[in-house]
């Protein structure tokens, strides 16, 4: 990093509001997004959006360029940036009025994927509009094929309804019209309302905090602050990215199914560019759009794009619309990365981008030593449906997972943590058994099954559970069954997700191609279950970094002590031999000595 | 009384892929009309994609990034 | 025979100082000491806290005592080997946490590591379903193998946490009776006692962490209370998180309640002040060396919270006093980030070296340091009464950082407190929108040792238009530990929808809850029985987060269920500003709160009246918003009397911190010595 007196001058050529004030003011409106976050999350009714967190609140300035953020998911970074600016372009910024709110989940204007839904607010000052505040948060069911909206589908019919943007409140008047056909194309109609009256209600909070702020400072000196605080953050990602070394770094890898076409995996190609202070991120040369929802909207590939460069870059730098200026994702319209219509993209949000960010962060590795192996690469979601034969109604629970992380260069990866596209929470097993005719069988630490390394990857977890009820349904997006992710440096490959089903008259787990013929193991719609039927997920260790004969013997003992590794493996995967408990110091100096290092090959 | 486009009647930028609502930026390339949502898409079409990929980058664009007005 | 005057006292052992204060019978004084803490050997800095006070000890007939022993030991994870029996399939709870992390962008982050480690987790064969049924008895052999797991491996004590163990409490309760059959002297924590709660993991989280804490908390506990006995003290009883006191055998019985006891204190006091001085609502600003609390009190009533997290994935989930932290103390640093910003703490010099002023070899500019090179903290008034402030260390630590800003030091200064002022003002707006109010219609009550000097910008930053400074802010944890009283609180799980309510459940609940209170009062040597509040935590089905509403202490009938639901209609609207009348309600935990009869605590009033006070000389100040020291008097607040009145600008100093007057305040002296203040043009 260059001195950072030259920084702070070429900052100060730019940078006109004072400084104390714009530290205050950015302040400010990050505690404003957190408080809208805050609301959201207490008044919300769909677990996915409470428990899980699975929303994002953002503020932007009068030229919809985003501000501040309170991300409980990062995974909409590219859809606040994009979706929110098509949408309200689409509308008319000159067709707004105070009081408005817009909704809109249509995947191809640069939204995620279906079930997400982008509101915005534009915020007035004396006719005058000077920002907007919006949500994007994840609705539990909109209509579609699969209760819960998750599985495989083949086209956006059957994924569900797509509103394209449109005005829910017009001068504060709730848009009855709208949302009459909204909820009527929803299984879950007063959830949904529910939902949307807590986001709008965080809305309204928002706006009041930007007016408080403008009746503070004043509108010139907010208006100042806004373009100031773009500079800043502009400037320092371009002084980050300008102390990475230019260069083209291409890494290949894939989707190894699309759950609705047999024997095909789907290619992936990723260049990330790096010229002087300038990034491209581009994944021109990735197949055409998949058959079934294992594909990717231009909202979710830049999300993918933007989280990697985020994960990389110094987290001092505030997120705004400045650090976006001189990062592009090209994401060719058509392609498996930005399907086109009618393509399905359902699965491609959740299960493509961690598959997409741990491939670029493959690509910073071949520069930077921070880069960690790739995760488990999956949320581990399996939705569960049918009526609930307490209550006679329809149910749809959803269940996530959290994954190994990768081992890196300064450690082993956490274990059982969700995917870094995210940051959901799990459901409580006591709640979800209440509420839905669900009981688990047991929830834990998978011993080890992969990702051996110098610093090994994280332990993933195992779920058994039952459902009962009538015509009970299981669908499923969980990727990387087959082909795991590979280990970095030397390190073993990662393990890969199971998903397993076992009725009383089998002998053995059944993965779902054999049960139920499905095309892909882990991506299927409506696979039908009876009572009494069990169904396991266990997810992947993480990736391995370094050679694993090169792992502190104690650090192999404690994973034996923790009942996670057998004497067994720790000898054959990092050649460390465990008697009585303790580390064989001898023993393992002479299986290590003049060994090379044999850890598993990359993806093909 | 007019129909409001649908997205496959919506232009898209020849350069990064999304779809746009806002003002088009419109260019001629290798004798073809092309379409871009911003002066910046401009520059990386013309100083990476085409240096990257040759003319026929062309022939891999779907529709919707060429303008027919 | 020399009759000594009783006393009751109150104190509260803080991470530097021990603070005490004590009310004297008699003469109706209160005396006041400060001494540095003595953690390895707590008795000793009660003790050397009463000589400074000049008390004597024997005087005592109530010492209340608030301690972070119980916060600092889980902190440091150094309590006691810990084993965990939990439903067989279910160990790893505490493991694998909430598979979230606090920050998105942190690759390197490492996973808080759990408190009992896996081998120790052992999975036992029962199961109990979401109604209560049990599904697989207590296999008492396999029970017994997993106990003597533990046993071998040497552990100090036992968690035991069954899934549903709030709806059928027996397989706990038999554990325990086979744990004591193998091992008569081991500690057990049963969740079905800790925390009858839904919500498998923070329960055995919370559980876990009573286990840890019991055998340390029970020694120093009994050793604190043999001594207190032996210096004559007449009973000992201990601070809690929810803010009441319990006595010492008693706390040492459920240490969990201990954690976080820290900032209950200074809540119980502020509450006090705001009801004896008839405010409407409390927004504490608790400012001391490292960190600053925030706090709301609606009506003077101290707000709980059940989500507390000490680290991150460790929850604590008791109810106990809401207080928001952020890390802006007196010794908070400034430093210049990358491009240029100035950003304050919440890294902190602490008390070694502390601030540059300190004079003990601290070279980073503080909080502290800025507020004396703007003239705001004066040499005629030395910390604690003792420790002298020298000015050119602070000069020189932000000489620093003005060179490196390139703006003079004064500036420099100036946006340190400002910038430290804004974040603390943003904590306290969060606070009282938690709770859906306004915190203009809000009393700001500064205490700590660094409140009261920032009260007035606070207080400008939030359009607040009175303050309430305390008489002793540097000693107010103290004196909420002298003022709290006996409070037990019993919760109970009993989920219920509105379509398929069970009056008559509910009506046991509450009687069973309430006939435990009255039990629990009676062992702790109570005459007469305890308060009783009953309230219930209810949400719309399908919500997430509950909100709790009271209940009458009357016959619970169909109409008191109607009028709960109304009361939480209302209350819903009030914070979310919406309701979903049509929408099904969902009722989970019954609560019920049992106090002590309030012991009325009479706080001395000044002896001396006065209309006009003198000041005792002047400083050199630099003012908010100012470029230029102004003079402006120095008061001294010894010299106050009931009726004073004074005019910003000012400079009031005291042993135990600062108060900064601004320009458009105006303070008035109450009959106890609190200052209230009143900002002129605030609130527009």
């Amino acid at each position: 990093m260059s001195n950072s007196t030259s920084l702070k001058q070429d900052i100060e050529n730019v940078v006109k509001t004072d400084p104390f004030v714009l530290e205050i003011i950015r302040n400010y409106l990050t505690t404003t997004c957190e408080e809208m976050g805050t609301t959201m999350m207490r008044t919300s009714f769909s677990p996915i959006f409470n428990e899980a967190r699975d929303f994002i609140v953002v503020l932007y300035d009068a030229e919809v360029e985003l501000l501040a953020q309170v991300d409980y998911v990062p995974a909409m970074l590219g859809s606040a940036r994009h979706g929110v600016k098509l949408a309200l372009h689409e509308v008319g910024i000159d067709n707004l009025d105070p009081g408005d709110v817009i909704i809109m989940n249509d995947p191809y204007r640069s939204n995620n994927h279906i079930p997400e839904h982008i509101l915005i607010k534009p915020v007035f000052k004396d006719s005058q509009i000077v920002g907007y505040v919006g949500s994007i948060a994840h609705m539990v069911d909109v209509g579609g094929t699969v209760p819960g909206a998750f599985g495989i589908h083949e086209n956006c019919f059957q994924e569900g309804m797509r509103i394209a943007p449109v005005k829910l409140f017009k001068r504060n008047q709730q848009q009855d019209d709208i949302l009459k056909l909204i909820l009527a194309n929803t299984r879950t109609p007063e959830f949904s309302y529910g939902d949307f009256m807590a986001m709008v209600g965080a809305l309204g909070r928002g706006e009041k905090r930007i007016h408080d702020l403008i009746d503070r400072y004043g509108l010139e000196t907010y208006t100042q602050a806004c373009f100031d605080m773009k500079k800043v953050s502009e400037r320092l990602m371009r002084k980050q990215i300008g102390s990475w070394p230019d260069g083209v770094y291409e890494v290949d890898d894939c989707f190894e199914s699309d759950g609705v076409t047999p024997n095909r995996n789907w290619q992936l190609k990723s260049k990330l560019v790096i010229r002087g202070e300038e990034m491209i991120i581009d994944l021109t040369g990735s197949d055409e759009p998949a058959n079934g929802s294992m594909a990717m909207t231009y909202g979710s590939s830049s999300s993918a794009g933007y989280e990697a460069v985020f994960q990389m870059a110094d987290r001092d730098i505030p997120i705004n619309e400045g650090c976006y200026r001189c990062i592009t994702v090209i994401s060719p319209y058509g392609s498996l990365t930005n399907v086109n219509y009618p393509h399905a993209s359902m699965a491609g949000n959740t299960e493509g981008q961690p598959v997409l960010i741990d491939m670029l962060l493959r690509g910073f590795a071949q520069f930077s030593d921070d880069a960690p192996a790739p995760d488990g690469n999956s949320c581990g979601l399996v939705a569960l449906g049918g009526i609930d034969e307490r209550t006679n109604l329809p149910f749809a629970f959803l269940s996530l997972e959290g994954i190994g992380w990768g081992g890196s260069k300064y450690a082993d990866g956490n274990s059982v943590q969700f995917s870094k596209l995210g940051n959901c929470a799990t459901q409580s097993i006591e709640i979800v058994e209440s509420r839905y005719p669900v009981t688990h069988l047991s929830y834990e630490i998978e011993p080890f099954r992969g990702g051996a390394g110098k610093h090994r990857g994280g332990y993933g977890s195992k779920r058994v559970m039952q459902v009962y009820g009538k015509d009970l349904v299981a669908s499923s997006g969980i990727s990387r069954c087959t082909m795991p992710a590979p280990g970095l440096n030397g390190g073993s490959n990662a393990a890969v997700n199971v998903l397993a089903f076992k009725s009383p008259d089998d002998v053995n787990w059944r993965s779902a191609t054999d049960k139920f013929g499905t095309v892909a193991p882990g991506l299927f719609s409506n696979a039908p279950l009876k009572p009494d039927d069990k169904i396991m997920v266990i997810t992947a260790n993480g990736a391995g970094y370094g050679d694993p004969f090169e792992r502190d013997p104690h650090a192999v003992l404690t994973d034996f002590l923790d009942e996670l590794l057998s004497p067994e493996q720790a000898e054959a995967l990092f050649k460390v031999v465990i008697s009585k408990e303790k580390v064989d110091a001898a023993a393992t100096a002479a299986l290590r000595r003049g060994t090379k290092s044999k850890a598993e090959g990359v993806l093909p | 009384m007019k129909r409001p486009l649908e997205v496959y009647e919506r232009p898209h930028c020849a350069a990064c892929g999304q779809l746009f609502t806002w003002e088009q930026v419109t260019k001629e390339r290798e004798g073809r009309k092309l379409r871009f949502c911003s002066t910046n898409c401009v520059k990386i079409f013309d100083n990476y994609l085409l240096p990257t990929y040759g003319s026929g980058l062309l022939m891999t664009l779907n529709g919707s990034v060429f303008e027919t007005a | 025979m020399n009759t000594i005057s009783k006393s009751r006292a109150g104190a509260d052992a803080g991470g530097t100082f021990t603070d005490f204060v004590a009310l004297v019978g008699g003469s109706r004084e209160l005396k006041v000491g400060k001494t540095l803490s003595t953690p390895n050997d707590p008795a000793s800095a009660i003790e050397e806290a009463t000589r400074r006070a000049d008390l004597p000890i024997e005087s005592i007939e109530l010492l209340i005592y608030g301690t972070t022993v119980a916060t600092n030991t889980l902190l440091e994870r150094k309590g006691a080997k810990v084993g965990l029996l939990a439903t067989l399939g279910f160990r790893d709870l505490i493991g694998i946490q909430r598979v979230t992390r606090p920050d998105h962008f942190d690759l390197h982050w490492v996973k808080t590591p759990a408190i009992v480690p896996r081998r120790l987790r052992r999975g036992v064969k029962e199961r109990v379903l979401y109604d209560g049924a049990v599904d697989t008895p207590l296999d008492e052999a396999n029970l017994r193998e997993e106990i003597q797991f533990l046993l071998d491996e040497k552990v100090e004590a036992i968690a035991v946490a069954y899934l549903f163990s709030f709806m059928h409490s027996a397989h706990e309760e038999r554990t325990r009776q086979i744990i004591h059959e193998m091992a008569p002297e081991l500690q057990v924590s049963l969740s079905c006692e800790v925390l009858p709660k839904w919500g498998e993991f923070p329960r055995t989280s919370t559980t876990v962490i009573d286990a840890h804490l019991k055998p340390l908390l029970n020694t120093y506990l009994k050793a604190l209370n043999e001594r207190c006995n032996a210096n004559g003290i007449g009973s000992l009883q201990i601070m809690q998180s929810n803010g009441g006191a319990l006595a010492a055998l008693s706390a040492a019985e459920t240490p969990a309640r201990l954690v976080k006891s820290g900032p209950a204190g200074g809540v119980i006091a502020a509450a006090h002040l705001g009801k004896l001085t008839h405010q409407k609502h409390v927004l504490i600003a608790d400012m001391g060396g490292t960190s600053f609390e925030a706090g709301f009190m609606p009506n003077c009533d101290p707000c709980f919270t059940t989500r507390e997290e000490l680290e991150f994935g460790v929850p604590i989930a008791l109810n106990m006093i809401d207080v928001r932290s952020i890390g802006a103390g007196g010794g908070s640093i400034a430093r210049i980030d990358e491009a240029g910003i100035l950003k304050v703490g919440p890294q902190s010099a602490g008390s070694n070296p502390g601030p540059a002023c300190y004079g003990q070899g601290g070279t980073d500019a503080t909080i502290t340091d800025a507020n004396v090179v703007l003239g705001r903290m004066v040499e005629a008034f030395p910390l604690g009464g003792h420790l002298k402030l020298n000015r050119l260390h602070s000069e020189k630590a932000l000489k620093r950082l003005a060179k490196a800003m390139d703006m003079p030091l004064t500036r420099v200064a100036q946006g340190i407190v400002e910038i430290a002022v804004n974040n603390m003002a943003q904590a306290m707006r969060l606070v009282t929108i938690d709770r859906g109010h306004d915190p203009r219609d809000a009393t700001l009550v500064p205490y700590g040792g660094a409140g009261p000097l920032h009260a007035c910008q606070l207080a400008e930053a939030l359009q607040i238009k009175k303050i309430l400074v305390p008489r002793h802010p540097g000693a107010l944890s103290a004196l909420g530990a002298l003022i709290s009283e006996t409070r037990f609180d019993y919760r109970q799980t009993l989920r219920m929808l509105s379509s398929t309510l069970d009056i008559q459940r509910a009506v046991k609940v509450y009687s069973e809850l309430e006939r435990k209170a009255a039990e629990d009062f009676e062992k702790e040597g109570f005459a007469t029985a305890p308060l009783l509040e009953r309230t219930i935590e209810l949400r719309y089905y399908g919500q997430n987060f509950e909100l709790e509403v009271s209940v009458t202490s009357g016959t619970l009938d169909e109409a008191a269920f109607k009028q709960i639901v109304i009361d939480f209609h209302a209350e819903h609207d009030r914070i979310y500003g919406y309701t979903l009348p049509a929408q099904e309600i969902e009722f989970l935990n019954l609560n019920v709160a049992a106090r002590a009869k309030h012991t009325v605590i009479e706080l001395p009033k000044l002896d001396k009246s006065m209309s006009k006070v003198e000041p005792t000389g002047t400083a050199a100040v630099i003012l908010p918003g100012g470029d230029e020291p102004e003079i402006v008097p120095l008061y001294d607040r010894e010299t106050f009397g009931v009726g004073a009145v004074l005019k910003g600008p000012a400079i009031i100093g005291q042993m135990d911190t600062t108060t900064l007057l601004a320009r458009n305040a105006i303070a008035t002296v109450d009959e106890w010595g609190n200052m209230l203040i009143e900002l002129e043009g605030a609130n527009k």
